[in-house]
């Protein structure tokens, strides 16, 4: 299992955001993108789960010594980001119904609930949940999909003590399924990898 | 095939799991067809219109109505940040059908409401109901196809209200015309064969052809 990028770039309009961002990522490894505010930490991670095209370079997901082509490539990964927000007039347990049904898995809500610290809420609508709860939501989803490559950008955002051992165990139980990239300024965050990519104005340094 | 259906079906359910929440696109959509149709039969007082007039004006409350709220579903998802979401969970063509799908059962909900109204209030009796059944139904499926493509182009722009109504115009202009030549003899003017017949064919096959370029061009809106 691996994961490449090859001399990878993105622009917005007129507007360089990444240039030249090159490595290799493979199975139980956890690398974390680390960078300035707008260094293109987000960018990158969105490449990289299949989210967003490059600009130029390019990018690949190898298992069992195959190059997965770009839907398998979506089916085999997830993504958690504060830029992505659960449905806030569903549940907890409808959102994970949701997207596990959408991609053809499925999932056991109450268990996934149990481990991001959600048990008991699991009924309710996401609207009434805090900013820390939502994020778990986030991370129960990506979690939901069971995926090869998981990318979490800012995994920690909002989350209290508890929360943060939640992301720990979260990275320890994906080494033994696949690979993990963290995007984040956060310390403890990047003490979860075993290397670390830093971004400068939106180049690998 | 069996992966779009799939997807399609969840992002259904889901997209009515929240509009029966919510009552976005309902409320918007049952408001405005019901205030213009009880405004306008204040204007003409029960006055007795030609079978022509009658279809041409309860098909321009259903075009005006469909703007109104059928961009909701996908307007929603770039608001509401959910888009992202909805990219890793469904396929491209999962989420064209299932947003096509929800519009097109609303569609048929709202014009199962206002043309019985429409009738009752403007005093248009309906002489041949079925065939306006069929041409309604021609006419949602029509105007699905053509509103999933322009919302899922509007989501990317600002102004998304404003882009959809000015973008959905010249796309549904054709579909409003043939309808309203379709439905003409619905509501009593000549038979249900000859001009009529050839506006229904007309709605079948720009129907058909939005229903393909829009299935076509999606995943090239939709992807990044």
């Amino acid at each position: 299992m691996r994961l490449v990028a090859e001399g990878l770039g993105r622009s917005f309009g007129a507007r360089r955001v990444l240039r030249d961002v090159s490595f290799e990522l493979g199975a139980g490894e956890v690398v974390a993108i680390c960078g300035a505010n707008g260094s293109g930490k987000s960018t990158l991670i969105r490449m990289l789960a299949g989210l967003l095209m490059p600009s130029a370079g390019q990018t690949w997901l190898e298992i069992a010594g195959r190059w997965l082509g770009a839907q398998e490539r979506r089916s085999a990964s997830a993504l958690a980001a504060p830029g992505i927000q659960p449905y806030l007039h569903l549940s907890f347990t409808e959102n994970l119904q949701f997207f596990t049904q959408g991609r053809g898995q499925s999932c056991n809500a109450e268990e996934l609930a149990e481990l991001v610290g959600l048990s008991g809420r699991q009924s309710d609508l996401v609207e009434s949940y805090s900013s820390g709860m939502v994020q778990r939501v986030r991370l129960a989803l990506a979690l939901s999909a069971e995926p090869v490559a998981l990318f979490l950008d800012e995994p920690t955002q909002f989350l209290d003590a508890s929360g943060r051992d939640i992301v720990a165990e979260i990275v320890r139980r994906q080494r033994l399924r696949g690979l993990t990239v963290i995007a984040t300024n956060d310390e403890f965050d990047a003490s979860l990898a075993d290397r670390t990519l830093t971004l400068t104005t939106g180049r690998p340094t | 095939m069996r992966s779009v259906v799939r997807g399609a079906w969840a992002v259904l359910l889901k997209d009515f799991r929240s509009e029966f929440r919510t009552r976005y696109a309902l409320s918007a959509i049952a408001l405005f067809a019901l205030t213009s149709i009880a405004a306008l039969s204040f204007v003409l007082r029960g006055q007795a219109m030609q079978p022509e007039e009658s279809a041409g004006l309860s098909w321009i409350i259903v075009f005006f109505a469909a703007v109104t709220g059928l961009a909701r579903p996908f307007v929603q998802e770039a608001e509401s940040g959910t888009e992202l979401l909805l990219r890793q969970a469904a396929t491209s063509e999962a989420v064209w059908l299932g947003k096509f799908l929800f519009s097109l059962v609303l569609m048929l909900g709202l014009e199962a409401i206002i043309f019985p109204v429409y009738s009752a209030l403007m005093n248009a009796p309906v002489v041949r109901v079925w065939y306006l059944a069929l041409v309604a139904a021609l006419g949602a499926v029509c105007l699905s196809a053509a509103t999933t493509l322009i919302a899922a182009l509007v989501c990317k722009a600002r102004a998304r209200a404003t882009v959809f109504a000015v973008a959905a115009l010249p796309v549904m202009l054709p579909a409003l015309v043939f309808l309203v030549q379709a439905s003409g003899s619905a509501f009593g003017a000549g038979d249900a064969g000859g001009e009529s017949a050839s506006a229904l064919r007309l709605v079948v096959s720009y129907s058909g052809i939005l229903i393909v370029l829009s299935w076509l061009l999606f995943p090239l809106v939709w992807e990044e």
